[in-house]
């Protein structure tokens, strides 16, 4: 494992209820400022995988290294480590009865023990990258969908973590507010953020990844550069796959 | 908008005016129907034999006669009658016997022969009617006043028309009731026993049974009007009665919010611990001992009516322990309350969806904190209402500390109920407070629900 490395997953299965295998063996490592896109049919496990990186869900079987540290022991304190990684959610999952600035302020004030000024401070200048500063006081029923999903984002961001983890973000929005979510996540991994993505967009997976996650049926069927992956795809399932998402 | 003010404004207009000119109507007609010399003479017979009710009074009523002369109406659906008396003058032959009457029944005490108090009325009776038999007739003038009341005509006469009437049976009757110290004798006691008697026996030989009280002739809704006030009067203001009713009010409220505190706190605690059992994944023995814990006191407190519970819980756990009443209730109607309150605040907390727990957990908060900031100011604000109905509901369930003499509202009521013999005064003034207070709070809800719903939706 090279110094470089941020996330190393090894042999990792989940199973559901004991019977659906999810997972059944994953070994992948993330490098530092690398863009990691995952894609695959619904139901192969793609979100089960990055839930299972921050412990949201717990493996059943196998290894999850974070920084050198193996977060799936019962030992490990997993909300330090969660605090490293952001997570935004398909859902959103705003706070809503707290404002844009309560939401962003809440887990540094209360978990890196920021002061007020501190965390609406960064929180502010946070806001202010993805042009929503005039939105801070607003609570989230009154955001649009793009809105809500570019505070989620930023919401991760306010606790300075190492790696964000994107679960299908664009999913639940109207296609016309895809471009502006999409926008602020291309900013983010030109400014060197980990990332790892679960999405169907493909033009985004091209563009903007580093390496391309291909699962089928609980594994990682293709793991290859964009250009690669997309031009010249070896698994049978890809090219099946790919052949019907891009006409 | 305007449309529908108007439309109001008629309404309460038409119902105003309909509600003046049924009073009108009902109030109108000042004077009585009239009514013939020989209707009035008929009358006259009829009530004042009828009046007569003890043999000596009887007698003078056999002896006497009563004339209308002429008849003419007062302002107050009144007839007056004016009449000539044709009687006996009892006064004069019972008042100089006086003595005679209190010193037969002291000789017989003096020589420890003690009479039995029917021996004694029957003696009594005897020499009253004796002497009544013998009086001198005379004839006075007197007025009878006939009220109309439901088209009927009532007798009202004075102490003194019918003192007139009788020969002087008003006054004789009131001259005993004033002999209070007849010296008899050393005992004092003797001496309160002899006049008691004495009064009794002359009350009991000329007794009659009408008691002067001008009849109400105002209108049908005017004298309910009057009745009620009376019935008021007796059950709230005499001996102070109102304050009873305040005590209990006071309590009621006390024991609601005393009561209410418990529950809250606990419905909130056994609600944590049955939501952190059923969403955690790995349960340790502990949680599993305190969800077990949690669960059998739902099923307790749920599936037993809640008389049984205060019952059991005062006389079999806290009386033999020394505790007060109020106390008993408080903790009873706390643990029942609590039950419900665990189930509206665990629905609460499973109504919250299960990614702002998620959002909480992969920010780097712990099961706890995510609960404390993100998952229960939500689940309060949504079970706010039905919390606050809970309180409504125990505001009345507190009725039922009645059963172990606390004095609540509805003892209040009760006791009241208990002094005066009056059933519908009390009770419905105790329901009608009990209906206010939940209106009010029930409109407070409605507020604080469409405040919420106005607030970040």
């Amino acid at each position: 494992m090279s110094d470089n490395t941020i996330i190393r997953v090894e042999n990792l299965h989940k199973c559901f209820k004991g019977t659906i295998h999810a997972l059944s063996g994953i070994d992948v490592e993330i490098n530092r400022g690398e863009v990691v896109v995952v894609i695959g049919p619904s139901g192969c496990g793609k979100s089960t995988f990055l839930r299972c990186l921050n412990l949201l869900e717990t493996p059943t079987d196998g290894k999850i290294l974070f920084e050198g540290t193996d977060i799936t022991d019962p030992k490990a304190d997993i909300n330090m480590h969660r605090r490293k990684m952001g997570m935004v959610f398909q859902q959103f999952n705003l706070f809503p009865h707290m404002t844009v600035l309560k939401n962003m302020t809440l887990a540094p004030m209360k978990l890196l023990k920021k002061s007020r000024a501190e965390a609406e401070e960064r929180a502010m200048e946070l806001l202010e990258k993805v042009g929503l500063a005039d939105r801070a006081s607003a609570y989230p029923s009154q955001l649009s969908g793009g809105q809500k999903q570019r505070v989620a984002i930023v919401r991760a961001l306010a606790m300075d973590p190492e790696v964000m983890l994107f679960d299908e973000p664009t999913s639940a929005l109207d296609p016309e507010m895809v471009g502006e979510v999409l926008d602020v996540m291309r900013d983010l991994a030109n400014s060197g953020m980990t990332m790892v993505v679960v999405t169907h967009e493909m033009g985004f997976a091209r563009e903007v990844g580093n390496r391309v996650l291909f699962f089928e049926d609980g594994r990682i069927g293709e793991d290859a550069a964009p250009e690669e992956f997309f031009t010249n795809p070896k698994s049978p399932r890809l090219k099946e796959f790919l052949s019907k998402v891009i006409q | 908008m305007k449309k529908k003010l108007i439309a109001i404004i008629i309404t309460a207009v038409i119902i105003i005016g309909a509600g003046v000119s049924a009073f009108f109507v009902l109030k109108s007609n000042n004077s009585a129907s009239e009514i013939t010399i020989e209707e009035a003479q008929k009358m006259v017979n009829l009530d004042f034999d009828d009046m007569a009710k003890a043999k000596a009074a009887k007698l003078i009523a056999e002896k006497n006669s009563i004339k209308v002369d002429s008849i003419s109406y007062g302002f107050e659906h009144d007839v007056i009658l004016e009449c000539t008396v044709s009687t006996v003058d009892a006064y004069s032959v019972v008042s100089p016997h006086y003595n005679e009457f209190l010193s037969s029944d002291v000789k017989k005490k003096d020589s420890t022969m003690f009479k039995s108090s029917l021996d004694f009325k029957i003696e009594f009776q005897d020499k009253l009617t004796e002497l009544v038999g013998n009086a001198a007739p005379k004839e006075e003038k007197c007025t009878i006043y006939y009220y109309e009341v439901d088209k009927e005509l009532i007798l009202f006469a004075e102490d003194s028309v019918v003192d007139c009437v009788y020969g002087g049976i008003i006054t004789v009757m009131n001259e005993v009731s004033e002999i209070k110290t007849y010296t008899v004798g050393d005992s004092d006691v003797v001496k309160e026993i002899e006049t008691n008697n004495v009064n009794k026996g002359f009350n009991e030989c000329l007794q009659l049974r009408y008691t002067a009280e001008k009849p109400d002739t105002s209108s049908t809704i005017i004298r309910i009007l009057n009745d009620l006030k009376k019935d008021f009067h007796k059950n709230f203001i005499e001996h102070d009665r109102w304050l009873t009713i305040l005590n209990g009010l006071w309590t009621t409220i006390r024991l609601t919010i005393f009561a209410l505190l418990i529950g809250i706190v606990l419905g909130f605690l056994v609600a944590f611990v049955r939501c952190t059992y059923d969403k955690l994944d790995k349960k340790g023995p502990i949680l599993k001992f305190f969800n077990w814990i949690c669960q059998v006191y739902l099923t307790i407190t749920r599936g037993t009516p809640v008389v049984v519970q205060i019952m059991i819980i005062y006389f079999v756990i806290f009386m033999p322990l020394g505790f007060n009443k109020f106390l008993s209730a408080v903790i009873c109607f706390g643990l029942n309350s609590g039950a419900y309150v665990a189930e509206i605040v665990r629905g609460g907390i499973m109504s919250i969806d299960d990614g702002q727990t998620e959002a909480g957990r992969s920010l780097g908060f712990g099961y706890m904190p995510t609960m404390y900031h993100i998952v229960f100011p939500q689940a309060f604000k949504a079970v706010l209402p039905a919390l606050a109905n809970e309180f409504v509901v125990l505001l009345k369930e507190t009725s039922i500390a009645f059963y172990i003499g606390i004095g609540d509202l509805m003892y209040a009521g009760n006791a009241i109920r208990a002094a005066t013999y009056s059933a519908f005064m009390p009770l419905v003034t105790v329901a009608l407070i009990y209906l206010i207070m939940v209106l009010i709070l029930s409109k407070l809800v409605s507020m604080l629900e469409r405040r919420l719903r106005n607030n970040e939706r």
